[in-house]
């Protein structure tokens, strides 16, 4: 199949089967390469077809921890707040968004189309066990900062050590 | 009555979706990533992304600049050519004695220019920057504008 052939040049692995392609790609999503599912049922025929359906953005990160807590941050440029939400569940640190396709001039052709729209979901794996009841998340420059407390028992404890 | 030139040969889906979605989803992958550079990890896009359009009078371009201070980005206009460029410092560091533990946010110089098919009327440029976006508008020069011209009956 034609489009398989990129697919395996390029990512150097083996994708024969179209369920190997799904896995390929659904396993894009844990990291910074995301999905973005635009709703396929937009009425507006002048919205770019590409923003309707599937598109694909960045949405790199860095996580650091400390003794007390994680750090995460997410970069997620163009939201609102309210189009943001941020769980931890199962040991994750999911942030699930909405990226609205906005345009200020409906006789607007569009000559680049770079970003992607739509619904998205990003699941970063945490180290150890947070506290999330006293998590605190802002969203400033575009960038999500996510800080984690570490629950109780998974603080990270120095242990000295000391000359016998 | 069936029609045969509907049916298809049928096909497991293990997503839920039909191989049209997924060849679907590939070429949107590719159209979006397949002119950088893909490596183990991950692709190479250009950054910062941009979307560019036109409307009668003036060009609209957004690029997205997560994490970048207005002041550390740098546009110019040559004729018909707009340039964004400028510089990410991210500091991995965030507190005193942060490990880091999983880095994806480059830092490092940017730079993309952008040849637009008319010239633009500079001193009219306008520059919005919210959540990590900046907007531009480019108004074209007036003489470029597109005109209509009157059909008359002789």
């Amino acid at each position: 199949m034609q489009i398989m052939e990129p697919i395996r040049r390029g990512a150097g692995e083996l994708i024969d089967t179209l369920s190997e392609g799904w896995d390929w790609l659904r396993s894009r999503s844990a990291s910074a390469l995301t999905r973005f599912t635009g709703s396929d049922d937009v009425d507006d025929a002048s919205i770019p077809r590409s923003v309707r359906g599937t598109s694909w953005g960045l949405l790199t990160s860095d996580m650091a921890e400390t003794d007390e807590e994680i750090v995460v941050r997410v970069e997620a440029p163009g939201l609102d707040e309210k189009d943001l939400s941020v769980v931890v569940e199962a040991g994750a640190l999911v942030v699930r968004g909405q990226k609205r396709f906005e345009r200020e001039d409906r006789r607007a052709e569009y000559v680049l189309l770079e970003s992607a729209y739509g619904a998205f979901e990003r699941r970063l794996a945490l180290p150890c066990a947070v506290d999330a009841d006293r998590a605190e998340a802002k969203y400033r420059n575009g960038v999500l900062t996510v800080r984690l407390p570490r629950s109780e028992e998974d603080r990270r404890r120095r242990i000295r050590v000391e000359a016998a | 009555m069936a029609q045969y030139s509907q049916l298809r040969p049928w096909a497991p889906a293990p997503w839920g979706g039909s191989f049209d979605q997924f060849r679907r989803e590939m070429d949107a992958l590719f159209n979006r990533f397949g002119g950088g550079h893909l490596n183990a990890d991950g692709w190479e896009a250009p950054f910062p992304a941009v979307n560019l359009y036109e409307t009668p009078d003036a060009y609209i371009l957004t690029a997205e600049l997560p994490g970048v201070a207005p002041d550390d980005i740098n546009v110019s206009l040559e004729g018909a050519t707009v340039t964004l460029q400028g510089e990410r410092n991210i500091d991995y560091t965030t507190v005193d004695d942060a490990t880091p533990h999983r880095i994806e946010r480059q830092s490092g110089t940017f730079r993309r220019a952008f040849e637009l098919p008319s010239p633009i009327d500079g001193d009219k440029v306008e520059a919005v920057h919210r959540n990590g976006v900046l907007m531009l508008r480019l108004p074209m020069t007036p003489e470029h504008q597109p005109r209509q011209i009157s059909v008359q009956a002789s």
